[in-house]
């Protein structure tokens, strides 16, 4: 078996792929343009032949229709979609993006490899990183491993025997935003909270600058602007603009640029400052986030303060950030990699894996004779991850009174895992009850609510009972949860001994359409 | 009874009335209408007492003609007032018919102007409610119709006893209250109305229920109870409680923004924002204001504040056609802060009954405003003599708020001093790296450097930057340094210094790992403040070992394994005020090698399975081997031994090949390589300490293979064909002869001769592959193999042996020995006879003489005999089986000919 495994950083508008190099440091591997980063496009130029990443880029921009963009954003739903003709899930559309990645670092390389450790925002549920996961096997790679963004992100700067610290990691991304408090230590990690959000991201301040731009130009244009906006070239036209001018911004307080329309020909200033006033309430938002984390993570460990802050993210570049950062919570961001942290770190984490020195349930690994420190875990022997719950899980119960269901939580969010809550003794609700559905849900909101339509339901079991109960008779209800989220809950009657089990793996696409999905993916041409 | 005073009655009565343009047209229509009609009555519609400035009290006749003289002459000194023209016709009109100097004229005028009001009242009603189907008005609205209506001075409250409703008026909201929520709002209004109709839906979404009588003209209140920021934050943590979609976060987002209001003035103001743009939206559409009104109710708005907004929109000239553009224009430079751009808009508007109220509330607002502004200077004024530059920017940004088209304010602003930069420092290289904040539009940076604390020591480094970085190259070493970065615009003050402290410690330049057998050297540079060197040494299996290096520049370490990487951290100690401190490690790896050899065993063959190739050759331990290649047109690769850099590869004609280690060996290796189209020289080159070690090359490439290759039985044969690719190969054909591997070398011309491949044994053969070679003039070749499918059969044989023999009569017989094997029960077998030179290929090219029946269960033989009679030569005698299931294999050929 190869002792190679990628990182990959899979990103709502960009992606990256990274391994341990020969000097046991992670190296981010560059793709056929020479980039670092790929887009996370796709463009179907025919039914057979897909071009992902910078390319499909600018044909998307064109031709809108037959391309894909954010499908990151749709992950673990049901979104369907047809491109020229043929059905697609983000699962497979994901895949495609894995395989020119990997095909892409395997020619770099000259190796032949197909372990791979994916990363999620560390706020994805079960549905999400189960559809991660399949992503991976549609592209017919060997996933060794899921983690979080921000957990890598925190293993690529290289933490070394310093002394515990506590850090938040800010991330900011094209499509997401994560915000993560972990406690770090040499060869350890652990999870205190999370949060986030994931419709905030750089794509909301692009979306920002059009619009600031669009009134400047409608302004000083006039009459002759009326009906602009509905001309899809001039739109098309704004949008590059739009984000040359967002990250020219970042080096310079003012930028020239110049649009046209029919007639009307107008060349604007925009300056930092502009940009700033247009996109304060996105920032807020980002602050809010984040303040929200470190209380949580306050309320579950008193008295935490936050050692370090780190920026990861290609949108944490601009500099209101960092601003915003320390004139409104007075903290000190350090810049990273940015957008190349979490691919590095992935990696890391993948080789900690194969080399069978990673302990991921926050229990450390016996020394071994064999465990020689390792300069890519900064002179640690062995990496221990602990993690937490991202979503509150849950199960439906029927209020005595008034005969309402709602949802109970038995373990929340950013609840360290893996952990076994206390059993649940419940009840039957009626006279000659004959079985109990057990009914496993997953917080859908960004807090906990009771409301069972406000939740996602996992699965469903039924506990028939071996014979008729009168109401109140007892049900015991013991819960497992795995490192990875899994979550195991058996219910038992106490009285016959009948017991039910349920396993939640849920998953958009069960084997036979995974295997559907590869066949597909793997007919067609792809270029990068 | 007191003479008229002509100035009072000019200053009370002619001035007004000539100033009020809605008053003026009633006279002027009264007066047009009695020339019209003489016996018209119009005049009840005037307060006639009230204009011509009657005494209270019946006048007599006497009175009256010395009242109306005094009126005709004040009317005569104010002739230029169009009021007292007006007034001049009327009252000449009552002179004329003498009603004006009649007493009875005056002792029921009242009573009779209030019947014809009653009955005018009705007629303005009945045109009333056909130009406001909301059956609702302002009180400025109603008293602008009713004096249009030739009711001047009616209360409006009266319209309320015929079902109208008068309230107070409504002033459209101003720009700026929506506008920095509009960038949340916008999203929701427009992408989810189905979920959330109204503003209203969200900020009480934490109340569950969806709003019922919402207000927000007078209060903002649903449901009778009112609207708070306790609310707006309820209803922002049930957001983030629902179920998660994009309608959600997009709510949430607007809410975490609306958490921000505090005053519950301003909370109101935002909600009646949002139901007047879409009142507005929707009238401009052309919806009618009762459908407008109606939908505003209908999603949960109170039917009074509904038809309020909606008519008062309708009115400020929001309904369809109408774009208002007069007073819409001061709005909305108030709403841009161009207070003064406003008021030269106000005054510019042409009078308009329309919109008097307007244009005076705006004037007000504009005037506030301007006082606002002078006392945003004046605190300037004083905060900079006090030096408090931040209170002085503070006020005159609240002034440019106001103003900005000011330009003179803008002037005082840049001339401020500039924030102070924050800087961040780096060491590098070539320095230390001093970065910072920009701190403003056309800001330029002076940079100084102190060192350890010593005021005196300040030296500017740079000065009137225009980017944000630096580098200090000749920065002290081993001192504590503080950098000091101010900002300051081109005549403006400079800012505070913002500073940051570094103590320099330069890391090692040049360090570098080499290996040479079992030894390895590792070098460095420092600068020569250093107090010598640390060097950390680690590996595998091993701890890690610190050694510090003092007067040197090299470290050694001998005995190091071959294969194994050695990583070296190599620091510089620096002898600071603050002790002994070290810089920032660099590090740098090395891999003993041992001897290193160069390959003399390589080999290159096709791939056992699959396409590409297979390279097998052996190296010293702990070696690393490369393989490169070149094609065999490009020249001759370096001669064995020599030692080429990578570039010096690259230049002979070599290029790297991309292999995959198949089982990595101490000593003997296997790879994969990719195929090579056409012949190439591949060449082993081992990396050494000074380059690549050339070894001996050898022959690789994949020529062109050949297509269409079959092959079938022919009599003892198999017959092999192909089409041969183009160029100058040979082919090299492969099988196996029952356990013996066999193989011939085909060139193209002997294949021409024959037009195929004949392989001997066709029972035995199994396993063909054809391999095209490439001709060349040395060393070992190899090439693709292509098989070539051709399966032995297995199902009942039959072999036989043939003697023709000829008596001296020329009677010919033919004795056959037949054996059947391989399979069960008898089978028949015909023997066929064919004159001529061409052995019969098949039955019916021959003549069937006689059937033999074969038992090839047992394998026994059987003996035959069969006369052919008297027959000339040449002629054939050959067993083809009847039924087609049999394989019937030939003896010798030369035996079946006669």
């Amino acid at each position: 078996m190869s002792n190679t495994v990628y990182g990959i950083d899979l990103g709502t508008t960009y992606s990256a792929i990274a391994r341990i190099n020969e000097q046991e440091m992670a190296e981010v591997i560059k793709n056929f343009e020479g980039q670092d980063t790929t887009p996370s496009a796709l463009f179907f130029e025919s039914e057979d032949n897909v071009v992902i990443g910078a390319e499909a880029k600018r044909g998307a921009l064109a031709d809108p229709d037959n391309s894909c963009l954010l499908i990151k954003r749709e992950m673990g739903t049901d979104y369907a979609v047809q491109y020229q003709g043929k059905d697609y899930t983000p699962e497979s559309l994901s895949a495609l993006i894995l395989r020119a990645m990997v095909d892409a670092a395997n020619e770099a390389t000259g190796e032949d490899v197909d372990q791979v450790v994916i990363t999620v925002p560390a706020y994805f549920g079960t549905q999400e990183r189960e559809a991660t996961r399949q992503a991976g096997q549609i592209a017919q790679l060997n996933v060794v491993g899921i983690v979080t963004e921000p957990v890598a992100a925190a293993l690529s700067i290289g933490i070394r025997s310093e002394g515990a610290q506590t850090i938040m990691v800010y991330d900011l991304g094209g499509g997401t935003f994560d915000t993560t408090v972990m406690k770090v230590d040499s060869g350890k990690v652990e999870v205190v909270g999370i949060d986030g959000s994931r419709t905030l991201g750089g794509a909301d301040w692009d979306e920002a600058m059009v619009q600031l731009l669009l009134e400047r130009f409608k302004a000083e244009a006039g009459a002759n602007a009326e009906g602009c906006e509905a001309d899809d070239e001039f739109l098309l036209d704004l949008q590059l603009k739009a984000e040359e001018t967002k990250k020219s911004l970042t080096r310079k307080h003012d930028v020239k640029v110049s649009l046209r329309w029919e007639s009307a020909k107008v060349s604007l200033t925009i300056t930092r400052a502009d940009f700033e006033a247009a996109t304060a309430h996105l920032v807020n938002q980002t602050l809010e986030i984040a303040e929200r984390t470190v209380k949580n993570a306050q309320q579950k460990e008193p008295g935490l303060t936050i050692d370090r802050v780190l920026l990861v993210g290609g949108s944490s570049r601009m500099p209101m950030i960092s601003e915003a950062l320390r004139n409104t919570l007075n903290w000190e961001p350090e810049n990273t990699d940015f957008d190349l942290a979490v691919a590095k770190g992935a990696a890391i984490y993948g080789q900690a894996h194969i080399e069978e020195i990673l302990s991921s349930d926050g229990e450390e690994l016996p020394e071994t004779t064999g465990n020689e420190s390792k300069f890519f875990l900064g002179g640690a022997r062995s990496l221990s991850v602990k993690n937490v719950l991202a979503r509150g899980l849950g199960v439906q119960f029927v209020r005595e009174a008034s005969g309402d269901p709602y949802v109970h939580f038995f373990a929340h969010a950013n609840g360290t895992i893996p952990c076994e809550p206390a059993p649940i003794d419940a009840q039957t609700v009626a006279d000659q009850q004959t079985h109990v559905e057990l009914s496993l849900y997953e917080q859908a909101g960004d807090q906990e609510s009771e409301n069972v339509t406000d939740n996602r339901e996992l699965k469903s079991v039924d506990l028939p009972f071996a014979k008729p109960m009168p109401k109140e008779s007892p049900v015991r209800i013991l819960i497992t949860i795995t490192t990875e989220g899994l979550v195991r809950l058996k219910a038992e009657d106490p009285e016959s001994g009948n017991s039910v089990e349920l396993e939640a793996t849920v998953s958009q696409l069960d084997e036979q359409q995974v295997q559907e999905a590869a066949s597909q993916v793997s007919s067609l041409s792809l270029r990068s | 009874m007191a003479t008229l005073n002509s100035s009072e009655y000019k200053k009370l009565v002619l001035q007004p009335w000539a100033a009020d343009s809605t008053k003026m047209a009633v006279l002027e229509k009264v007066v047009s209408q009695l020339s019209l009609n003489p016996q018209s009555e119009e005049y009840l519609t005037l307060d006639l007492p009230g204009l011509f400035a009657l005494p209270p009290g019946g006048l007599t006749k006497a009175q009256l003609e010395g009242h109306s003289n005094a009126l005709r002459s004040a009317l005569n000194k104010s002739n230029r007032l169009k009021s007292a023209s007006a007034l001049g016709k009327l009252l000449d009109f009552l002179r004329n018919r003498e009603l004006f100097t009649d007493p009875d004229f005056w002792a029921d005028f009242q009573s009779r102007r209030a019947a014809d009001q009653q009955r005018r009242l009705m007629s303005a009603v009945s045109d009333l409610e056909s130009e406001t189907p909301l059956r609702t008005l302002s009180r400025g609205q109603a008293l602008r119709r009713l004096a249009a209506l030739g009711l001047d001075g009616l209360d409006p409250s009266l319209l309320s006893q015929h079902g109208f409703a008068v309230f107070d008026d409504l002033r459209p909201p101003v720009e700026g209250e929506l506008s920095r929520l509009r960038s949340t709002w916008g999203p929701v209004r427009d992408k989810h109305g189905s979920d959330y109709p109204t503003v209203f839906h969200l900020m009480v979404l934490g109340r569950q229920n969806p709003p019922v009588k919402a207000r927000c003209v007078d209060e903002l209140s649903v449901g009778g109870k009112p609207v708070t920021s306790t609310d707006i934050e309820q209803s922002h943590a049930q957001a983030l409680r629902t179920r998660d979609s994009n309608a959600v976060q997009d709510a949430a987002k607007f809410l975490a923004e609306l958490k921000r209001v505090r005053d519950p003035e301003t909370l109101r103001r935002v909600a009646f924002a949002t139901v007047w743009e879409r009142a507005k939206q929707q009238l401009s559409q052309g919806i009618p204001s009762v459908r407008v009104a109606k939908g505003l109710c209908s999603s949960g708005l109170d039917e009074l504040d509904a038809v309020r907004i909606v008519a008062a929109v309708a009115e400020a000239g929001n309904g369809p056609g109408n774009s208002g553009v007069g007073v819409e224009a001061v709005r909305e430079a108030l709403a841009q802060g161009k207070n003064e751009r406003a008021r030269r808009t106000l005054e510019a508007l042409k009078e308009d009954p329309q919109t008097v109220e307007e244009r005076r509330e705006l004037a007000t607002r504009i005037e506030e405003r301007a006082r606002d502004k002078a006392r945003a200077l004046s605190d300037y004024e004083s905060a900079m003599t006090r030096e408090d530059y931040a209170q002085a920017r503070s006020r005159l940004q609240d002034a440019l708020q106001i103003d900005a088209d000011d330009s003179a304010v803008e002037e005082l602003l840049v001339s401020l001093p500039l924030p102070a930069p924050r800087p961040t420092l780096r060491p590098t290289e070539s320095g230390v790296l001093v970065e910072w904040n920009g701190v403003g539009e056309g800001a330029h940076y002076d940079v100084y450097r102190s060192v350890n604390g010593v005021a005196s020591t300040q030296a500017r480094l740079a000065e009137s930057l225009a980017e944000l970085a630096f580098t200090d190259a000749e920065a002290p070493v081993g001192e504590q340094l503080r950098y000091a970065v101010v900002a300051a615009r081109p005549g403006g003050i400079s800012s505070a210094e913002g500073h940051a402290d570094i103590v320099h410690l330069p890391v090692p330049k040049a360090v570098s790992a080499k290996a040479r057998a079992s030894d390895i050297l590792v070098s460095w540079v420092v600068p020569p403040q250093t107090n010598g060197v640390k060097v950390r040494t680690l590996t595998l299996d091993a701890p890690p070992e610190t050694t510090h290096v003092q007067d040197s520049t090299t470290f050694h370490m001998s005995g190091a394994d071959i294969g194994r990487m050695y990583r070296f951290e190599v620091s510089a100690v620096y002898l600071t005020s603050g002790g002994p401190q070290e810089s920032p490690a660099v590090t740098a790896t090395a891999t003993p090698r041992g001897e290193v050899r160069p390959v003399t065993d390589l080999t290159v063959t096709a791939a056992g399975s699959g396409p590409g190739l297979e390279a097998r050759w052996s190296q010293s331990r702990g070696a690393v081997t490369e393989l490169w290649a070149m094609p065999i047109s490009a020249g001759q690769p370096p001669a064995v031994g020599t030692v080429l850099t990578s570039s010096e590869a690259s230049a002979s004609g070599l290029f790297p090949l991309r292999s995959t280690i198949l089982a990595p060996g101490d000593h003997h290796m296997t790879a994969r390589l990719h195929t090579l189209e056409g012949p190439h020289v591949v060449v082993p080159l081992t990396c050494g300490e000074s380059g690549f070690l050339v070894g001996v090359a050898t022959v690789a490439g994949n020529a062109p293979p050949v297509a269409h290759a079959a092959a079938e039985r022919f009599g003892d044969r198999v017959r092999l064909t192909w089409t041969w690719p183009g160029g100058n190969y040979d082919a090299l054909v492969r099988w196996r002869s029952g356990a013996a591997e066999e193989q011939v070398r085909v060139t193209k011309s002997s294949y021409g001769q024959h037009g195929a491949v004949y392989l001997p044994n066709a029972a035995e053969v199994s396993q063909i592959g054809v391999i095209t070679m490439a001709r060349t003039n040395s060393a070992p070749w190899v090439s693709q193999r292509v098989d070539v499918p051709f399966a032995s059969y297995t199902g009942p044989v039959i072999t036989y042996t043939s003697r023709i023999a000829k008596s001296l009569l020329g009677r010919a017989r033919v004795e056959l020995t037949v054996t059947g094997a391989h399979g069960t029960g008898s089978h028949d077998v015909g023997v066929y006879f064919a004159s001529g030179t061409t052995m019969p290929a098949r039955a019916n090219q021959a003549r069937h003489i006689s059937t033999l029946t074969v038992d090839c269960s047992r394998g026994a033989s059987q003996h035959h005999t069969v006369d052919l009679g008297r027959v000339r030569g040449p002629f054939w005698i050959r067993l083809f089986c009847d039924d087609g299931r049999v394989t019937v294999r030939d003896p010798k050929t030369s035996s079946l000919k006669g």
